[in-house]
């Protein structure tokens, strides 16, 4: 059987001044490497290298490129390019960090601070219909800060879901992943966005009645929310868009959790863009809102009901 | 109906664009319609995109496939979107002095003949014949204060360029006064000729020679000519850029109709990367990364401090979140 997959790095390979440890994960555009550098500092690694475009065998370092793909190559590239450009000038504790950015066999590699941790997607596969209100509101509002600084800086995430949210030990949480991170700018008529993961994107991604902006992003937090919550993914926008089946938050766990993180995270999932919370800030403060949150959690539902 | 269609927009130096385009078509009627938020104003993004929305929708209600009079249904169409601006700013308690605004400009083209209607200072210009010596060029009037001064003959056209009242227009949709909707009356358009919305970010910091850029190339390349040359002219502080530019082609229904985006990936198959390229984009990334960013790393890190200079917004639990307990819920 042939493997069309592209070989990682090995282990102990000498890449610049990094030693790599092991991959971490592997995507269509590209695989991260756990690495040290010389300090012995973890770092994580994204190598590009598009999968249906190169071919790395065994043994092999460089890509090999044929020539009938170079100009997709090149395009890829300068969207890598683009995720460098928007994650380097980012300095907040809750976006990941550029450490470094260099180029090396025929490719080019980002370097990011690496941090034990792990994501909110694996979290709330241990934590399945468990979890707590106090813990959600805290660790979102530290998303939406992160998200904030993202769109201080005129960019969209786009691609904001459970497996995109790095849970530090600590709780506090990164923002990962800006592959299709682009800047706030959007006109022209529908045409297919080529990155959204089902379940977390807007409507306005499928089609292009409406132009991408932050509230793209806030329905993709109100999706998560509401994932943390299900234990699954909500019904994909498009769906959503020929036949709404989504069952409200406030229905779904009415006794469960606070009517206002319910409200809001009903509000978020809106299909029309601009009744959304609007702004980072704007969803923050509904997050932040009701100090007795828990109070309404209904005394029946403790006990079972 | 053939025609060649390429827009771009750009954040120039802000923080954000508050510029909005959108166009459609059907087999018998297109639609262009620029929109500039105004700065200045609460939302102003927000004003453009419901300017641009309520066009957009209105023409896909009504071009079925033609719109019965493009002009009325211009008029009617900012209308809307002026009201439902005003909705949007009561729903959100914003006083009507802060309301959101936005200029706009839209252009229908049907059965051959182009009509447009513009508020505030978003130009449509029409290029006919060749720059630099045989066009012939008609442009919207701008709804500002300088172009009235210019009129008035107060102030010459290169004084209104430098103005500091230069921003001011008298019409707009949202906010307190009825817009002033002005409808140009239908023009044939002959093959070659060049349809160009804009926003002032674009217009501004060319002037005339905003002819000669877009109609000395095909548009797949005069358009993101014309936004470097633009950039490059206003500076570090440019405002946000827009542009949708059209060429008609005289009608032949046996050719298909072409729409180029400038980034679809197919156009940078005509300007690959070279070697320099990625040298450049490279160094241009490394140079973004702050200082503070290496400084920790090579202080290793177990925690990870807010780096100074960066505010943590009140109320963010970013770095001080406990391990959530894990509460029993039954149902």
């Amino acid at each position: 059987m042939v493997s069309q997959n592209n070989q990682a790095l090995p282990p102990g390979y000498q890449l610049e001044g990094y030693r790599i440890e092991r991959q971490l994960s592997v995507g269509g555009f590209s695989i991260v490497y756990l690495a040290q550098d010389a300090q012995g500092t973890p770092v994580a690694i994204k190598e590009y290298l598009p999968n249906a475009l190169t071919l790395r065998g065994e043994g092999q370092v460089a890509p090999v490129i044929p020539p009938e793909y170079q100009a997709e190559f090149n395009f890829g590239l300068k969207c890598f390019f683009e995720e460098g450009r928007a994650l380097s000038g980012i300095v907040h504790p809750n976006v990941v960090q550029v450490l470094n950015f260099f180029r090396a066999n025929e490719t080019v590699y980002l370097v990011m601070r690496y941090e034990t941790g792990q994501t909110l997607r694996d979290y709330i596969r241990q934590h399945r219909g468990r979890m707590d209100e106090a813990f959600m509101r805290g660790m979102f509002c530290g998303v939406l800060d992160g998200l904030g600084e993202v769109h201080g800086h005129g960019l969209l995430h786009l691609d904001i879901k459970p497996a995109n949210i790095w849970l530090r030990t600590d709780g506090s949480p990164v923002l990962l992943d800006f592959g299709a991170a682009r800047y706030a700018v959007d006109i022209g008529p529908p045409e297919p966005r080529a990155m959204y993961t089902p379940g977390y994107a807007a409507p306005e991604q499928y089609h292009g009645k409406y132009t991408l902006g932050p509230w793209t992003d806030i329905y993709a937090v109100g999706a998560c929310i509401y994932a943390a919550l299900a234990g699954s993914a909500p019904q994909a926008a498009d769906e959503r868009l020929v036949d709404d089946q989504l069952l409200p938050a406030r229905q779904r766990w009415g006794r469960d959790y606070s009517l206002r993180l319910l409200t809001t995270i009903d509000e978020c999932l809106r299909l029309d863009p601009p009744r959304r919370p609007q702004h980072a800030r704007a969803l923050h403060a509904s997050l932040m809102a009701d100090p007795d949150a828990v109070k309404s959690r209904s005394w029946l539902s403790r006990l079972g009901f | 109906m053939k025609y060649t269609i390429v827009h771009d927009s750009r954040i120039g130096g802000r923080d954000i664009n508050q510029d909005r385009a959108a166009w459609l078509a059907t087999d018998d009627a297109l639609l262009m319609v620029v929109a500039d938020g105004m700065g200045g104003h609460l939302q102003g993004e927000i004003a453009a995109q419901l300017a641009v929305d309520t066009v957009v929708e209105s023409f896909r209600r009504e071009a079925l496939p033609r719109l019965a009079d493009p002009g009325r249904f211009l008029v009617a169409a900012f209308e809307r979107a002026h009201a439902n601006i005003l909705n949007h700013a009561h729903a959100c308690q914003i006083a009507a002095h802060a309301a959101p605004r936005t200029t706009c400009i839209a252009c229908v083209v049907q059965d051959g003949q182009a009509c447009w209607a513009h508020a505030g200072d978003s130009r449509l210009y029409l290029i006919h014949g060749h720059a630099p010596d045989g066009a012939s060029v008609l442009r919207t009037r701008d709804h500002s204060v300088v172009q009235r001064m210019v009129d008035d003959g107060t102030i010459s056209g290169d004084e209104a360029a430098s103005h500091p009242m230069r921003n001011r227009v008298f019409s707009c949709l949202g906010g307190s006064v009825a817009p002033h909707i002005e409808v140009a009356s239908m023009v044939s358009l002959e093959d070659g000729d060049l349809i160009a919305l804009c926003t002032d970010g674009a217009w501004s910091p060319l002037g005339e020679r905003l002819v000669n850029e877009l109609a000395c190339a095909p548009l797949t390349r005069s358009v993101p000519n014309l936004l470097d040359a633009a950039e490059r002219a206003a500076g570090p502080r440019a405002d946000n850029l827009t542009v949708i530019a059209m060429r008609w082609d005289a009608p032949n229904p046996d050719s298909p109709t072409i729409n180029q985006r400038p980034d679809a990936p197919h156009r940078l198959q005509l300007a690959p990367i070279s070697d320099e390229d990625i040298e450049l984009a490279v160094a241009d990334i490394r140079r973004r990364i702050p200082y503070t960013a290496w400084a920790a790393a090579e202080e290793g890190h177990s925690q990870t401090p807010a780096p100074s200079g960066t505010s943590v917004p009140e109320g963010s639990l970013s770095n001080a979140l406990p391990l959530p307990p894990s509460p029993s819920r039954g149902r």
